[in-house]
C-alpha cells in the first residue's frame, strides 16, 4: 500500500507529464463542494485526489461529497481522479491507472471542445 | 537438691541432647518407612494367598464346583447369582447371536448376488473395458478442452468482469472510478492469457460456453461416478460377508472367540466374588468345614496367617513407632525454642536445673527401647512361615504361633481381648517333628507363659527355627 506522499508524487508526475499545471493541495470551493484537492490544475479543471486515512481524507470526503464530485465529472464540468489507497498496490499500477485516466480525459475534453 | 549449672553449660548440654533427639527421630522415620514397606509386602503376599485359595476352592464354573464352594464357604453371592447358571444363559444367548448372524450373512449375500450392479460388475466396472469406466473416460476427454478454457481464463477479477459485462457495449462503469481501470487491467491480462488475438467479448463468449459445457459434463460424470461407487461398495460388502462366513466356518469369528473365552471369564469373575467374600470373612467361622479338605485347610491357614501377620505388624508399628513420634518431636521443638531463648544476652547470668536433661535423656531412651522392640517384633512377624501349625478356631491365638509365644503384645487388640477371654490360657508350642517320626497325639508342648518376661527378648528355640525363615545369625 502506498503512503499519501508516495501516491501524490506518482500522480503529480503523471499529470505534469500530460501537460497539466498541477497545484498542490488546491482549495476547491464551488457551491457545496468544498475540499482540499491533492493536485489540481485550475485552468483545465483537471486534478487528482489520493484518499488516505493518514491525511484525514475520509473525514473531509464523505460519500455524499464524492457523489456530488462524480456528478460534476459526469456532466463534464471537471475531471478529478479519485484513488483510494486500498485500491492500488504499487506505484506502477497507480501510474498505469493515471495514464489511462488522462487519456480518457483528453478524449472527453476534445469531444467537449468540438461540441 | 537440684544441681544448678551456668548458661553456657546449659546451652552445651541442650545442644548435645538436641543432637541425640534428632538422631533418634531420623532413625524413627527410617524405621517407619521400613515398616510400611514390610506391611505392603505382607499385603501383597496376602492377596496372592487369597487368590490361590479362591482358585483352589472354585476350580471351575461347573454347577458341582459352584455348589461345593458355596457349601464350604457359605458365600451367598455365588448361591444367589450362580455363575454356572449365568454362564449357561450367556452361552445360549451368544450361540443364538451367532446363528442369527450366520443367517444374516446368508440372506444378505443372496440379496447382493441378485443385484444387477453386482451381477454385471465386470461388464460395468472392469478397468478400461467396463461400460461405465469407458463412458467416464470418454466424457472426461470431451470435458478436457473446455476445462482448459476455464483454466486459461482463471483470474481473481473474472467473475466481476462477467457481472459488469466488461467488453460489451452495456459495460457502464464510468472512467473516473478506479474500478474502471482495474477492470481494464484485468481484462488485458485475461486476453493476454489467450494469446492476445481475441477480444475480451470473444473470450467471454467462449468462456461462458465452456462453463456451460463443463457443467453438463460434470453432472453426467458425477452420476456415473456415483454409480461406480455404489457398485464398488456392494462388492466390498459382499467380500466382507464372505470373509466373515469363512471365519465362522474356521471358528475364527469374534463371537466364537468370545464364546470360547466365556467360561474362563466367568470363572475369573466368580473367583473375584469369592475373594471379596473371603477377605471379609473370619475364616474361624468355616474352620471346621475347611478342616475336612486338608489341601484347602493348609491354604486357608496360610492366607489367614498372612492376614494376621499384616495386622500384627500394622498395629505394632502404630503403637510402638507412630505413637512415640509426637513426644520426641515435641521435646525437640521445646528444646530448640529454649536454646534460641537462652542464647539472648539478658539470660547471661541465669542458672539452670540440670535435671531436665536427665528427663529428656530418659524419654529418648524409652523411645529407643520401643524402636528396638518394634525391630525385633517386625523381624519375627515377617519371617514367620509355619502356617500349618495354626488352627482356625476360637481358642487359638495366632500371635503366639507367629512369635512362638516369646513376645508379649497387649497393645494388640486381638491379643489383649484373647487373654481377657482366656485367663487360664497357656501357649502350646507345636512340637518339633523328628526326622522320619510322627508327632505325638496332640503334636504340641506347653510353654510357661511368663507374663512379666521382658518383651524385647527373643529366645531362639528349635520351634522358632521351624516356624521362621529369617537368618538371625
Amino acid at each position: 500500500m502506498l503512503t499519501e506522499s508516495q501516491g501524490c508524487a506518482v500522480l503529480k508526475e503523471s499529470f505534469q507529464a500530460a501537460g497539466y499545471d498541477i497545484h498542490d493541495n488546491y482549495r476547491f470551493s464551488e457551491g457545496t463542494i468544498q475540499f482540499s484537492v491533492d493536485g489540481y490544475d485550475p485552468g483545465t479543471r483537471v486534478g487528482f485526489e489520493f484518499i488516505t486515512t493518514e491525511a484525514g481524507d475520509r473525514v473531509e470526503l464523505s460519500p455524499e461529497m464524492i457523489g456530488q464530485i462524480e456528478k460534476r465529472i459526469a456532466q463534464g464540468e471537471l475531471f478529478i481522479l479519485l484513488v483510494d489507497e486500498y485500491d492500488v498496490e504499487s506505484e506502477a499500477e497507480l501510474r498505469t491507472h493515471a495514464e489511462r485516466f488522462l487519456e480518457m480525459v483528453a478524449v472527453h475534453r476534445q469531444r467537449g471542445q468540438q461540441e | 537438691m537440684a544441681e544448678m549449672i551456668s548458661r553456657e553449660a546449659y546451652l552445651a548440654a541442650a545442644e548435645a541432647t538436641k543432637d541425640k533427639l534428632q538422631t533418634t527421630l531420623r532413625q524413627l522415620e527410617h524405621q517407619q518407612t521400613d515398616s510400611r514397606r514390610e506391611v505392603s509386602s505382607l499385603v501383597s503376599r496376602t492377596e496372592t494367598a487369597l487368590s490361590e485359595l479362591a482358585a483352589a476352592i472354585l476350580a471351575d464354573v461347573s454347577p458341582e464346583s459352584v455348589d461345593a464352594a458355596v457349601a464350604l464357604t457359605g458365600c451367598r453371592t455365588l448361591a444367589m447369582v450362580n455363575p454356572a447358571t449365568e454362564l449357561t444363559k450367556a452361552q445360549t444367548k451368544l450361540k443364538e447371536q451367532l446363528a442369527e448372524r450366520s443367517q444374516q450373512i446368508s440372506a444378505r449375500t443372496a440379496d447382493i448376488s441378485e443385484l444387477p450392479i453386482f451381477q454385471n460388475r465386470l461388464l460395468l466396472r472392469a478397468p478400461r473395458t467396463g461400460t461405465l469406466v469407458r463412458e467416464i473416460t470418454e466424457l472426461e476427454e470431451f470435458r478436457e478442452p473446455l476445462a482448459q478454457v476455464l483454466q486459461k481464463a482463471a483470474h481473481p477479477r473474472l467473475q466481476r468482469l462477467l457481472d459488469v459485462e466488461y467488453g460489451l457495449p452495456s459495460y457502464s462503469v464510468p472512467f473516473w472510478r478506479l474500478s474502471y481501470f482495474a477492470d481494464w487491467k484485468a481484462g488485458d491480462e485475461i486476453v493476454a492469457g489467450f494469446g492476445g488475438n481475441k477480444t475480451f467479448a470473444e473470450i467471454r463468449s467462449e468462456y461462458l460456453s465452456a462453463r456451460d459445457g463443463v457443467g453438463v459434463y460434470d453432472q453426467k460424470l458425477s452420476k456415473l461416478r456415483a454409480e461406480v461407487a455404489q457398485g464398488e461398495a456392494v462388492e466390498r460388502e459382499y467380500d466382507l460377508l464372505q470373509t466373515e462366513k469363512l471365519a465362522m466356518s474356521e471358528s475364527r469369528h469374534p463371537l466364537q472367540a468370545q464364546l470360547a473365552r466365556m467360561p474362563e471369564q466367568f470363572l475369573k469373575d466368580a473367583r473375584i466374588q469369592l475373594e471379596r467374600y473371603l477377605a471379609d470373612l473370619d475364616l474361624v467361622m468355616i474352620g471346621d468345614r475347611l478342616q475336612t479338605v486338608p489341601q484347602l485347610d493348609v491354604m486357608a491357614k496360610r492366607y489367614f496367617g498372612l492376614r494376621k501377620q499384616t495386622e500384627y505388624l500394622r498395629q505394632t508399628s502404630s503403637q510402638l513407632l507412630d505413637n512415640t513420634r509426637p513426644a520426641i518431636e515435641q521435646s525437640l521443638a521445646r528444646l530448640q525454642r529454649d536454646i534460641a531463648k537462652y542464647q539472648r544476652p539478658k539470660y547471661a547470668g541465669n542458672r539452670f536445673d540440670r535435671d531436665q536433661f536427665q528427663k529428656l535423656g530418659d524419654r529418648n531412651k524409652r523411645c529407643l527401647d520401643l524402636m528396638g522392640r518394634h525391630r525385633q517384633a517386625q523381624q519375627v512377624i515377617v519371617s514367620f512361615h509355619g502356617y500349618e501349625h495354626g488352627r482356625l478356631d476360637e481358642d487359638f491365638l495366632w500371635w503366639d504361633l507367629v512369635t512362638d509365644g516369646q513376645l508379649k503384645a497387649n497393645y494388640i487388640d486381638e491379643v489383649a481381648r484373647f487373654r481377657a477371654l482366656h485367663p487360664a490360657y497357656k501357649y502350646r508350642r507345636p512340637k518339633k517333628r523328628p526326622a522320619g517320626e510322627e508327632l505325638d497325639e496332640d503334636g504340641v508342648e506347653f510353654l510357661d507363659d511368663d507374663g512379666d518376661a521382658a518383651v524385647a527378648v527373643i529366645q531362639t528355640s528349635d520351634s522358632f527355627f521351624t516356624n521362621h525363615r529369617t537368618d538371625f545369625s
